[in-house]
C-alpha cells in the first residue's frame, strides 16, 4: 500500500499548490448601490474587465428601508426598496461574478439618534438579514421573469468593532466603560444566523466581518475592539457561523507586516475560529493600500508599491490554506478612499494591471460557483 | 465610501510612541528621538514637523509628525499633532510653515522617491485638510508651502519642472490649482510667504523671488547666492538662503523688494536656520546667532545640545535641541535620545 501513500501524498501536494485551490483574489466596488440603468451596467462591465469573479456588496439597510416595515423578515413588504440591489446581483450573476454580501447603516427609523451607525435591535437587524436571504434564495419572484439569482455568502453587518458602523462600541456602567459592542453583535448573529438558514438553507453565514483594529482601549462610546479581542468575545459568547471575516490593511508590507491584524494574525484567528466552527474558511473581505494621505488613513505607499504589495497579498493570502477570498477595496478612488486600483479619474495605476495578473492566474473554485 | 478613524493609526502607535509630551503649563516640547525638525512662529503659534524613521521588528516606515502649541513668548500647551506614515521611501523633505492665523499651519513630508502631502491645518472642527498627495511615480514633490494672503501655495518640482499649487482652504475652497514655472526646485529649496515665492534648482548658485498667484509667479529675479543654495527661507519682507561653497557656509539675506543680497553670517557646518519678523536666526552645533535688519549675524545663545531647528517671531527665539539622559527601564539604565524645544532667549 506504500504505492497508494505516495500517490495520496503526491495528490494532496497538488492540490495544496495548485493556484485554483488558493484564496481567490477578488475586488470590490462600492459604487455599485450608487449606480443605475446603464451607468451600472457599464460599471458592471467595468469591475468584470478586472477578472475578479467573486465581489462584495453592501447592501445599506437605511436604502432599502427607508420607513419601518410592517413584516421585516418579508422581503415583499412594501417598506422595503430592492431595486438598486435587485439590479447589482442580476447584474452580477449574468457576469459570472460571485457575491458576498453584506447589510450595515442603520434606517433612521431604527433608533432613538437616528444615526446610521447606531447599534440595531437584534431582532430588527436579523429579521432584515433574513428578508435579505429570503430574497436572494434562488426562489423569490423576479418581477421581470424567473427568479431573483443565489446569494449564499451574507455577512453579518460590516465591521462592527468600530465606532464607524457600530455605536455605542462601550456603555458607562458603574463610573467605568465597559465593552458593549461585542455581545451585542454576537446576539445580531445568533439571530440572523438562525433566521438566514431558516430560509435559505445553503447560505453561509459569515461573521465578525471585524475592522482593522489592533489595541482594544475601552475608555469611550467610540472606542475600538481590537481584531483578537472581539473574536475572543465571539468564542465566549459561542456564536453560530460558517465563515469568519476580518478586514486587513497592514502597515508594511504583506510579508513583513506582523501587527495585529496582519497576514500573520491569520493562525490566531483561526484558532479562535476553530472553537465556533473548526475548520470553517477565512475570508479577508477587505484590504490594500492607499496610495496618497487623507486624515482619514495616515498611511500610504507609492502606486508602485500598491501594485506589488497586491501581488504579495495573493503570496500571502495562499499562504493559508483556510483563507478563501481576499477581498481587494476598492476599484476606484474617492476623496476618502485612495486604495483603488483606478484613480479617481478612472485612469490605471499599476496596480490595476497587478491584480489583472493576479486573476488571470487563477480558477474559481465550483464551489464558489453558487 | 468609508472613513476610518485612526484604524491603521492603532496599530502604528503599538510600536511608536507618540513622539509628543505637553501638560498644562508646558514649557517645553519633548519629542522621542533625534528626528530632523522643522518650525516655525507665527499666529500666536509655535509649530514643529518631525521625522525620523519608524522601526518595526521587520521593516522600517517613515514617520512625520506635526504638532503646535500657543506661543506668546513662552511655549503654552501641546495639542494633538498631524501623524502622517509611509512606506514609499525616504522621508527627507517634511517642512512646516505657520499661517499667521487661528495658530494654523501648512506641513509638507514629500520623500526621496515620492511626492508626499501638502496639508493646512485646519478647518473649524480643528481638522487638517489635505490639499495635495499624489502617489503617482514622479509626481511633483512638494519642496515648500506657505500662506500668500488667503491662499496656500507650495511649489513642487519633479523631473518635468517646477509647479506652484494654490489651494484656498482657508475660504473653504479645496479645489487645488498648479501651474509650471520656471526652473526647477528640491526638498527644502522653495518657499511661500505672503507676496512671496522663492525657490533654487538643485545644485543652483541662484534664488529666484517673485511673487505667487493663481496663474504663476510674476516678476520673477533671479539674485546669485555666491555658492550651492542648500535651502531657502522666505519671508514677506526676505528671502534666507544657507549657501555652501566648499567646506565653508554662509547665510544669505535678499531684501524682497530690491532684491539686494548680504551675507549675515558665514562660517563652517550646515546651519540650520529660521526667519520672522525681521529677524534671521542661525544655529550650528550648539551655539545660536541671530541677526536683525539684514546686520552681521550675533552670538545669541547657546543650546544644551546640537541645534536641530530653530523658529523665531522677529522677537523670541524656540531652540529644538538633541539632548541624551539616563533613564532606567526594567532595572536597565539606558541612554534615552530626545529633542527638547524651549525659548532660548531673544533676538539681538
Amino acid at each position: 500500500m506504500k504505492w497508494l501513500r505516495v500517490a495520496l501524498a503526491i495528490v494532496a501536494t497538488a492540490i495544496a499548490v495548485s493556484p485554483a485551490m488558493g484564496a481567490q483574489m477578488a475586488l470590490q466596488d462600492d459604487q455599485l448601490p450608487n449606480l443605475s440603468g446603464a451607468a451600472l451596467e457599464q460599471r458592471l462591465d467595468l469591475l468584470q474587465s478586472t477578472g475578479t469573479t467573486i465581489t462584495r456588496v453592501d447592501i445599506l439597510w437605511g436604502f432599502v428601508a427607508p420607513t419601518r416595515p410592517a413584516d421585516a423578515s418579508d422581503p415583499g413588504d412594501p417598506a422595503y426598496d430592492w431595486a438598486r440591489y435587485d439590479a447589482i446581483i442580476k447584474g452580477l450573476r449574468a457576469r459570472d461574478i460571485t457575491p458576498i454580501v453584506d447589510f450595515a447603516w442603520t434606517p433612521k427609523w431604527e433608533t432613538p439618534s437616528g444615526d446610521r451607525n447606531a447599534a440595531p435591535r437584534t431582532a430588527d437587524g436579523a429579521a432584515f438579514a433574513a428578508a435579505i436571504a429570503r430574497r436572494y434564495n434562488g426562489t423569490w419572484p423576479d418581477a421581470a421573469g424567473g427568479t431573483l439569482p443565489l446569494v449564499r455568502r451574507i455577512e453579518v453587518w460590516n465591521e462592527p468593532n468600530i465606532a464607524t458602523y457600530w455605536y455605542p462600541q462601550c456603555r458607562r456602567q458603574g463610573g467605568r466603560y465597559v465593552l458593549d459592542s461585542a455581545r451585542a453583535y454576537a446576539a445580531l448573529l445568533a439571530a440572523s444566523y438562525a433566521q438566514i438558514k431558516a430560509v435559505s438553507p445553503t447560505a453561509i453565514v459569515i461573521g465578525g466581518v471585524t475592522g482593522p483594529v489592533g489595541d482594544s482601549s475601552c475608555n469611550s462610546t467610540d472606542s475600538s475592539v481590537g481584531t483578537l479581542t472581539f473574536a475572543k468575545e465571539m468564542v465566549r459568547n459561542r456564536v453560530p457561523l460558517d465563515a469568519w471575516s476580518m478586514h486587513l490593511y497592514p502597515i508594511g508590507s504583506p510579508t513583513q507586516a506582523y501587527f495585529v491584524p496582519s497576514w500573520k494574525t491569520i493562525p490566531q484567528i483561526q484558532s479562535l475560529v476553530d472553537r465556533l466552527s473548526p475548520g470553517a474558511p477565512i475570508y479577508v473581505t477587505e484590504t490594500g493600500y492607499h496610495t496618497s494621505y487623507n486624515r482619514y488613513h495616515r498611511y500610504f505607499v507609492s502606486e508602485s508599491q500598491q501594485a506589488s504589495w497586491l501581488t504579495q497579498t495573493q503570496t500571502m493570502a495562499n499562504r493559508y490554506p483556510r483563507v478563501e477570498v481576499a477581498m481587494w477595496f476598492n476599484l476606484q478612488d474617492n476623496p476618502y478612499w485612495t486604495g483603488g486600483l483606478l484613480r479617481e479619474d478612472l485612469t490605471q495605476k499599476p496596480a490595476w494591471g497587478a491584480f489583472r495578473q493576479a486573476t488571470a492566474g487563477q480558477s474559481r473554485p465550483a464551489e464558489w460557483s453558487r | 465610501m468609508r472613513r476610518r478613524t485612526a484604524l491603521g493609526l492603532a496599530a502604528i502607535t503599538g510600536v511608536a510612541a507618540l513622539a509628543l509630551a505637553g501638560s498644562a503649563q508646558a514649557a517645553n516640547v519633548v519629542l522621542d528621538g533625534w528626528g530632523t525638525i522643522t518650525a516655525d512662529i507665527g499666529g500666536g503659534a509655535l509649530v514643529w514637523s518631525d521625522t525620523a524613521p519608524a522601526k518595526a521588528a521587520t521593516f522600517t516606515y517613515w514617520r512625520t509628525d506635526t504638532g503646535r502649541a500657543p506661543f506668546s513668548g513662552s511655549i503654552g500647551k501641546v495639542t494633538e499633532p498631524v501623524l502622517i506614515r509611509t512606506s514609499a521611501g525616504i522621508s527627507n523633505g517634511a517642512r512646516v510653515r505657520a499661517t499667521g492665523t487661528g495658530r494654523g499651519y501648512v506641513t509638507i513630508a514629500p520623500g526621496a522617491a515620492y511626492a508626499g502631502p501638502v496639508i493646512w491645518c485646519c478647518d473649524p472642527t480643528s481638522t487638517e485638510v489635505v490639499l495635495s498627495s499624489d502617489g503617482r511615480d514622479g509626481a511633483p514633490a512638494p519642496a515648500g508651502a506657505g500662506l500668500d494672503g488667503t491662499r496656500v501655495r507650495w511649489i513642487a518640482g519633479s523631473a518635468s519642472g517646477a509647479v506652484l499649487g494654490s489651494a484656498s482652504p482657508v475660504e473653504g475652497d479645496l479645489r487645488a490649482t498648479s501651474v509650471s514655472i520656471p526652473g526647477n526646485t528640491g526638498p527644502g529649496l522653495a518657499s511661500i510667504a505672503t507676496g512671496v515665492a522663492a525657490w533654487a534648482g538643485k545644485g543652483s548658485s541662484s534664488i529666484s523671488i517673485g511673487i505667487p498667484g493663481d496663474d504663476g509667479v510674476s516678476g520673477v529675479r533671479t539674485v546669485a547666492q555666491g555658492g550651492i543654495v542648500r535651502s531657502v527661507f522666505a519671508t514677506p519682507l526676505f528671502v534666507v538662503a544657507v549657501v555652501k561653497s566648499g567646506s565653508r557656509a554662509k547665510v544669505v539675506r535678499t531684501d524682497v523688494p530690491s532684491g539686494a543680497a548680504r551675507t549675515v553670517w558665514s562660517g563652517s557646518g550646515s546651519p540650520v536656520v529660521a526667519a520672522g519678523g525681521n529677524a534671521i536666526v542661525i544655529g550650528t552645533g550648539i551655539k545660536v546667532f541671530s541677526s536683525k535688519g539684514g546686520t552681521k549675524a550675533r552670538a545669541s545663545g547657546t543650546a544644551k545640545g546640537t541645534v536641530a531647528a530653530l523658529a523665531t517671531d522677529g522677537r523670541r527665539i524656540v531652540v529644538f535641541e538633541r539632548i541624551t539622559r539616563k533613564a532606567t527601564v526594567k532595572k536597565h539604565t539606558t541612554t534615552v535620545k530626545s529633542t527638547v524645544g524651549r525659548v532660548l532667549g531673544s533676538v539681538r
